[in-house]
């Protein structure tokens, strides 16, 4: 084992000539060849590191040889004379010990209190090495024994100081390396409370260094400090997220660009590369920033404005990978704010256009951002007749749609729901049609799953809860009612959620105010079991109300 | 640098064999115990196989899927999920604030069956006069439809009626505004108090 670790595993981790060359003259392909480990496993020295692990973790014992090899380097490096250190030899020590991480900090193992010593003495003193890999490594060392815990907190101290100094370094991996360590370290409290301090700074280096290189995880970095400086950075909120965004716009435009060179090319290229999961982790960055944010609506409603160019560019290029995180940004502005303002109307017909021109398999993700429309939005939908026929123009060609499966009707049947409660009064246009389409369905052969008839029913009892006559006479003209009544109340338990049950409430309620004459001769004499059906409910809310599911969204009194 | 690097240096040797005493051999557990190994210890399961073994159990799973949203594999297994819980039961979630939130529902059954109005929860939206107290404006239909009840679903009712009661006391008393717009889940922060 000696042998094969000093002549074929060591040779192999320590850097080439063409390692080196790349270090210095074309740094982001030097990121990108140590950092995406994961798209080469044919690589030499990544199958060098498989192997350690691999090794290290099924055979302990093997560990030590390991260690007592990389040892033998460090101390070699340690004392030798300047002009005899081989920072190559030094770096692919360090670079072996960062492999084995997990395995010595592993579970009882005996060596991990050992480990903060070998940091002090053998990787504190490469962030000042005069090689920039070296320097590089020390970070990546650092980043590998992310679970370490250190006891002298002056260690972290001295680890503080200098991953900040390696994030202003000359060269651009030391930068990204140290960014990447940095991230991990948060979990000390000494280091995160003098990071409140430093937070805005950092994060400018971070955008920085997210513009100079495509790395995924730096967005992930960013991401994390947003919510976990959030109170620190709210002040900066806005000019952070302009910056976001033009990060954002600049991936997405080298996207696009390279995208039309395929097209040309008669390439098809429709996955996820390094560019996507970057602009993706941006979005994701913007919309945790969002987040900290719902409780500044005001600063919220500006954001709006600065993140128009980003919900355009994203939907009207048909980006879809990355339309969740856009439509969830939408969400959250408009949940936030209680209100549309013009700026996300505007967004609105994005996502209508968006979803016309074929993302209808997207409406599980525009969906909580849609609802928000219509709940906070029914004045002007009431006012906006496009706007209304837009929404339910929606939930129609959800249910007519074939390709469509049962998730994507749920989602339908949802959004309209909230067109019958937010819209009381102003629909009854459209409420025969919410009807047809949901007996259609509720009475079709098709084999449908439990929760996807729930929703069904309870598009039909909404519509009953909004208008009983009206609701009634459409069940009526169709020969559904004796249908529908004798379905509903043999499936009263399951409506089990709190909504259900006030919902069927509410339903029953106001068909028990219909007066005689309204009520169809087909239910007349099942009638009475409108109060049992009722009984059974209130007799099953209490408990509903009580389960650990439920969150009230609202706390009356 | 500071101290602990100079006590480091100290060290005479970071030599973890030489450290490392066979006593505390057991200490390190883990998926293998070395403490049982020798030097003709069994091979370790091929990882790569393993691996070949779960795709293809990944691919027999999606061969079963509709397919759909080929390119957003969490959508995809979100999918398999509903179709294999099919009967598990609706799970309480939204964020969203419904008005059926906000509805009482006591309150609103008792308006409806005994017309006391001391609270109209709903706008009714029926052209028709639909929000009449059934017991007076339809003796005879409220007498069709009670009569069948049982003397346990008509302690129900009443109970119902009971609590909308209680719930409108309680809400004449503390009539002070007081609310909270509670939203537990969405934000990390009691934000979203008024």
């Amino acid at each position: 084992m000696e042998t094969l670790i000093s002549h074929m595993l060591f040779p192999i981790l320590c850097q080439s000539d063409e390692d080196l060359e790349l270090f210095q003259d074309d740094p982001a392909e030097y990121l990108h060849r140590k950092l995406n480990f994961y798209e080469e496993v044919s690589a030499p020295d990544i199958a060098a590191t498989n192997f350690l692990n691999t090794l290290t973790k099924s055979r302990r014992k093997q560990t030590f040889i390991v260690l007592q090899f990389v040892n033998n380097i460090v101390n070699k490096y340690e004392s030798a004379p300047d002009e005899q250190k081989d920072p190559r030899e030094k770096e692919g020590a360090l670079r072996m010990i960062g492999t084995l991480a997990p395995v010595i900090l592993g579970k009882k193992s005996p060596i991990a209190d050992q480990v903060e010593l070998f940091f002090v003495r053998h990787v504190f003193p490469e962030f000042r090495s005069p090689h920039g890999f070296l320097r590089a490594r020390a970070c990546d060392t650092l980043e590998k024994f992310e679970r370490l815990d250190f006891k002298d907190p002056q260690n972290l101290v001295v680890i503080y100081r200098n991953i900040l100094d390696s994030m202003a370094d000359p060269e651009l991996p030391v930068r990204v390396e140290a960014a990447l360590a940095l991230q991990p370290l948060i979990r000390h409290e000494v280091i995160r409370s003098a990071m409140q301090q430093n937070i805005p700074v950092i994060m400018q280096q971070l955008l920085k260094l997210a513009n100079e290189v495509d790395v995924d995880a730096l967005a992930n970095v960013m991401e994390d400090f947003v919510e976990v400086f959030a109170q620190e950075l709210t002040p900066f909120a806005v000019a952070l997220c302009e910056q976001l965004r033009d990060t954002y716009l600049r991936i997405v435009k080298d996207l696009l660009e390279r995208n039309q060179q395929k097209d040309e090319e008669g390439l098809y290229g429709d996955f996820l590369d390094d560019k996507s999961i970057t602009a993706l982790g941006v979005l994701q960055t913007i919309g945790t920033l969002i987040l900290t944010l719902e409780s500044t609506p005001d600063v919220l409603l500006h954001l709006e404005t600065i993140l128009t160019p980003l919900i355009t560019i994203t939907l009207e290029n048909k980006l879809y990978d990355l339309y969740n995180e856009v439509f969830e940004i939408i969400d959250s502005c408009t949940f936030a704010a209680k209100s549309i303002s013009p700026t996300m109307w505007h967004a609105f017909e994005l996502i209508h256009r968006t979803f016309k021109a074929g993302a209808e398999l997207y409406l599980e993700d525009m969906l909580p951002a849609l609802e928000n429309f219509v709940n906070y939005g029914a004045d002007t939908l009431v006012q906006n007749s496009a706007y209304l026929e837009a929404v339910v123009d929606m939930v129609r060609v959800i249910f007519k749609d074939d390709k469509v499966g049962g998730v994507d009707r749920i989602c339908g049947c949802k959004l309209a729901e909230i067109v019958m409660l937010s819209l009381r009064g102003h629909i009854d246009a459209y409420v025969p049609e919410l009807v047809q389409l949901a007996m259609v369905h509720l009475t079709s052969e098709e084999v449908k799953v439990k929760s996807y008839k729930i929703y069904l029913m309870e598009m039909v009892i909404n519509a009953i809860y909004y208008n009983p006559v009206l609701a009634l006479h459409v069940l009526e003209s169709n020969n559904w009612t004796n249908k529908f009544f004798s379905l509903w109340f043999s499936n009263m338990d399951s409506f089990t959620r709190v909504h259900d049950k006030k919902l069927a409430i509410a339903a029953i309620t106001s068909l028990l105010t219909l007066r005689a004459q309204d009520v169809p001769v087909s239910v007349q004499q099942g009638w009475p079991r409108l109060l049992q059906g009722i009984v059974r409910l209130f007799q099953t809310l209490p408990a509903a109300m009580k389960s650990k599911d439920y969150f009230p969204n609202y706390l009356q009194s | 640098m500071c101290v602990d690097r100079e006590e480091a240096t100290k060290e005479e040797n970071f030599d973890l064999a030489h450290e490392y005493d066979e006593d505390e051999e057991e200490e390190w557990e883990g998926d293998a115990d070395w403490e049982n190994e020798n030097d003709e210890a069994e091979d370790v399961k091929d990882e790569s196989t393993a691996y070949l073994e779960f795709l293809n159990e990944e691919v027999s799973l999606n061969l079963s899927l509709i397919p759909r949203r080929s390119t957003n594999d969490v959508q995809a297994q979100k999918f398999s999920l509903f179709q294999d819980e099919d009967d598990q039961e609706l799970e309480e979630e939204s964020l969203l604030e419904t008005p059926i939130d906000k509805m009482e529902p006591y309150g609103m059954f008792k308006t409806a069956l005994l017309r006391k109005p001391f609270h109209v929860p709903f706008k009714c939206s029926s052209k028709t006069d639909c929000c009449i107290g059934l017991q007076q404006e339809q003796p005879q239909m409220y007498e069709n439809l009670t009569k069948n009840l049982n003397p346990e679903e008509q302690q129900v009712i009443q109970a119902a009626v009971n609590q909308a009661d209680a719930i409108a006391q309680q809400q004449t008393a503390e009539s002070q505004p007081q609310q909270t717009n509670g939203h537990a889940i969405h934000s990390p922060e009691p934000a979203r108090q008024l």
